[in-house]
C-alpha cells in the first residue's frame, strides 16, 4: 500500500514540519470511536507522544471516559466545544479544534500524535483535510450490515474504514462477509480493517496502520 | 456594501463564530430566554451595548486601516477596547474570535492564485497578455501606467486601470469582460466583436473614452480602495480583539467603515440568534423575522459608530452591558461544573 493510502488529496494540508500529526476518528455515534481511541493510547502511548481532542455533541462524556480509563494524562485530553454542531467544528469551521492542537503543542512540545475525534452525529461528517493529516471512519456491526454499501463520504473517502464489534455479528445478524465485501467495492481499494476490541483490547491491525502513518511522515519519499 | 463585510457577516465564514452564543446559552440555562418573544428584547439589548461598542470599534478600526494605521495606534485602539471589556471572559472571547477571523481572513485575502494577477509598479509602461485562452485574468495597473491588456479568447476579463492611466483594453471575442477605468483616465475599450460577448462601458465623470459596439455592461472598479492587505494586518497583534479585526479587514479590503459597524452589529445578533435556534429549537423563520425586525435598530447603530470612526481612540464611545458581562462569567463558571455546548 503507498504511505498516502492510495489516496489522492486534491486539497493538500498544510506541511508537517513542526508540528504533530493529525489522525482523526470518525463515525456515528455508539460505533466504538471513544473505545478505539483508549485502544490506540495503549497501544501507541509508550512509544508515541501523543494528546487527544474530543467533540462531543451533548457532554463531554468522552473526555471524561478517556481520563477515567487512565490511558493518558489527564491534561493531554482536551474536549472542545462545538457549539451544538459536531460536524461543522471538524468539517466547515475547523477554527475550535484548531486553538484546541495548537494549545496542545504549546504545552507539549514533543508532541508527535494528536488524535481528534468527532462527535459522531451522522454519517456524512468527514473532517476537513485542512484539520487532519488522516482520518478513519469507524462504523460497527450492530449499526446494520446494510451500512457500507449505503456508501456516503465517511464510508468512501476515508483514508482506513474500521468495522468494529465483530463479535456481536452472530448476535445481531449481520452478515460480515457482506460489509466486507460491500466496503471493499464502495471504497475502490482504499484500506478497511474489521476488529474486535473484546478479542483484541489494544486494536493491533489499527495501531499497526497508525504506526505505518507515522513512519511514512518521519520518512518522506 | 463591501463584499468583504458580507464574508464576515456570512455565518459560513469559517472564522469560529459557530461556537460562540454571545450569552444566549447562559440566559436559555436560567430560562431568562425560552422563546421568539423572550428573544427580541435579549437581541435588542444586546445589539445596543455590546453590539454598538463591536461597531464603534469596528467603524474605527477600518477608519484606521483606510488610512494605513501605525503599529502603535492599533495597540491605542485595542488596549481601549480591553479598557470598555470588563468582564474577563468576554475580553478573552474576543480575543479568541479576533485570532481565529484575523487567520481565516489572512488565509481566504491571500488566497488568489486562481487568477492571474499582474499589477505592475507605478509609471510604468506595461503589457500583459495572460498565459493562456480560458483563463481568467484581473489587471490592475497602478496609477500613471500605459498599459495595453490583450487577454486571450474565451477569458473572463477584467480591466481596472488606476487614476491617470493611458490605457487600451483589447478582449477577443467571445469574451466577458469588464473594464472600468476612473475618472481622468484616458482609456480606449476595442472589443474584437460584439458578438458573443458580455461586455459594458460606463466611464466615469471627465474619462477621455471611446467605445464603439452596442450590447454593453459595465462594473465600475474604483481603483484607488484596493489597499493592500498584509500591509494593514501586520500592524495588529497575535490576538487582537474580534471587532477591531473585522474593521481591519473590511478597511484593508476597500470597504467603508459603515459596512463594517454594520456587520458587527448583525454580528451581535445574529450569532446569539442562530445559538438560540439550536439551543432551545425555535423556528428558524420566526427567529430571522426577530433579526429582520432590529434592522433599523442596526442600521441606526451602524450609522452613529461610523460618525464617531475618525475620533480618538480615547474619545470613543463606551456603551456597556453589565447584564451580559455577569452572564460571560457565569456561563464560563458553569462550564467547569456543568457542560456548556458552547464556547461563550
Amino acid at each position: 500500500m503507498p504511505a498516502d493510502g492510495g489516496h489522492h488529496d486534491p486539497h493538500p494540508h498544510e506541511p508537517l514540519a513542526g508540528r504533530a500529526f493529525r489522525l482523526g476518528i470518525g463515525g456515528p455515534v455508539g460505533s466504538g470511536k471513544t473505545a478505539l481511541v483508549a485502544a490506540l493510547c495503549r497501544a501507541l502511548g509508550a512509544a508515541v507522544e501523543l494528546a487527544v481532542v474530543t467533540n462531543d455533541i451533548y457532554t463531554t462524556e468522552d473526555a471524561d471516559f478517556l481520563r477515567a480509563a487512565g490511558v493518558l494524562d489527564r491534561e493531554r485530553i482536551v474536549a472542545v466545544q462545538t457549539g451544538c454542531c459536531p460536524h461543522t467544528a471538524i468539517r466547515d469551521d475547523i477554527t475550535a479544534n484548531l486553538d484546541a492542537v495548537d494549545g496542545l503543542e504549546r504545552r507539549f512540545p514533543g508532541l508527535r500524535l494528536v488524535i481528534i475525534e468527532s462527535g459522531g452525529d451522522n454519517l456524512t461528517a468527514v473532517f476537513s483535510r485542512g484539520l487532519v493529516d488522516r482520518q478513519i471512519f469507524v462504523v460497527d456491526v450492530a449499526g446494520g450490515d446494510k451500512v457500507p454499501r449505503k456508501g456516503g463520504p465517511g464510508v468512501t473517502t476515508a483514508d482506513l474504514l474500521v468495522i468494529n464489534k465483530t463479535d456481536l455479528a452472530p448476535l445481531v445478524g449481520a452478515d460480515l462477509d457482506v460489509m466486507t465485501t460491500d466496503a471493499h467495492r464502495v471504497r475502490k481499494g482504499l484500506p478497511v480493517i474489521s476488529q474486535s476490541l473484546v478479542d483484541t483490547p489494544d486494536a493491533p491491525a489499527v495501531a499497526g496502520w497508525v504506526r505505518e502513518q507515522l513512519a511514512a511522515v518521519a520518512a518522506p519519499a | 456594501m463591501d463584499i468583504s463585510a458580507l464574508l464576515l457577516a456570512d455565518s459560513r465564514f469559517p472564522g469560529g463564530g459557530h461556537v460562540h452564543s454571545g450569552g444566549l446559552e447562559e440566559a436559555a440555562a436560567r430560562a431568562q430566554v425560552s422563546n421568539e418573544d423572550d428573544l427580541a428584547p435579549f437581541l435588542l439589548g444586546r445589539l445596543r451595548t455590546a453590539g454598538e461598542l463591536a461597531a464603534v470599534f469596528a467603524a474605527a478600526a477600518t477608519h484606521a486601516a483606510r488610512r494605513n494605521a501605525t503599529p502603535t495606534f492599533w495597540a491605542t485602539l485595542d488596549a481601549e477596547l480591553d479598557a470598555r471589556t470588563p468582564s474577563p471572559a468576554q475580553r478573552d472571547t474576543s480575543r479568541t474570535q479576533g485570532a481565529a477571523t484575523l487567520r481565516a481572513a489572512k488565509a481566504t485575502f491571500a488566497h488568489t492564485d486562481l487568477k492571474a494577477i499582474s499589477t505592475p509598479p507605478a509609471a510604468a509602461k506595461a503589457t500583459f497578455s495572460p498565459p493562456a485562452a480560458g483563463t481568467e485574468a484581473t489587471f490592475a495597473p497602478a496609477a500613471g501606467t500605459e498599459a495595453t491588456f490583450a487577454p486571450a479568447g474565451g477569458a473572463e476579463a477584467t480591466f481596472a486601470p488606476a487614476a491617470a492611466a493611458k490605457a487600451t483594453f483589447a478582449p477577443a471575442a467571445g469574451m466577458e469582460a469588464t473594464f472600468a477605468p476612473p475618472a481622468g483616465a484616458e482609456a480606449t475599450f476595442t472589443p474584437a466583436s460584439a458578438a458573443g460577448m458580455e461586455a459594458t462601458f460606463t466611464p466615469a465623470p471627465a474619462t477621455g473614452a471611446t467605445f464603439a459596439p452596442a450590447a454593453a455592461r459595465a462594473t465600475f472598479v474604483p481603483a484607488d480602495l484596493k489597499a493592500t492587505f498584509g500591509g494593514v494586518v501586520a500592524g495588529l497583534g497575535a490576538r487582537p480583539h474580534h471587532a477591531i479585526v473585522l474593521g481591519a479587514v473590511v478597511g484593508a479590503a476597500g470597504g467603508l467603515p459603515v459596512d463594517a459597524a454594520l456587520t458587527a452589529a448583525y454580528l451581535s445578533v445574529s450569532g446569539p440568534a442562530s445559538a438560540a435556534v439550536r439551543l432551545l429549537g425555535l423556528d428558524p423563520f420566526a427567529v430571522n423575522g426577530v433579526v429582520v425586525a432590529l434592522s433599523e435598530w442596526m442600521r441606526d447603530v451602524a450609522e452613529r459608530a461610523a460618525e464617531c470612526a475618525a475620533r480618538d481612540p480615547a474619545e470613543l464611545p463606551a456603551p456597556a452591558a453589565p447584564g451580559l458581562d455577569l452572564l460571560a462569567e457565569a456561563h464560563r463558571r458553569h462550564h467547569e461544573k456543568e457542560v456548556r455546548l458552547f464556547a461563550s
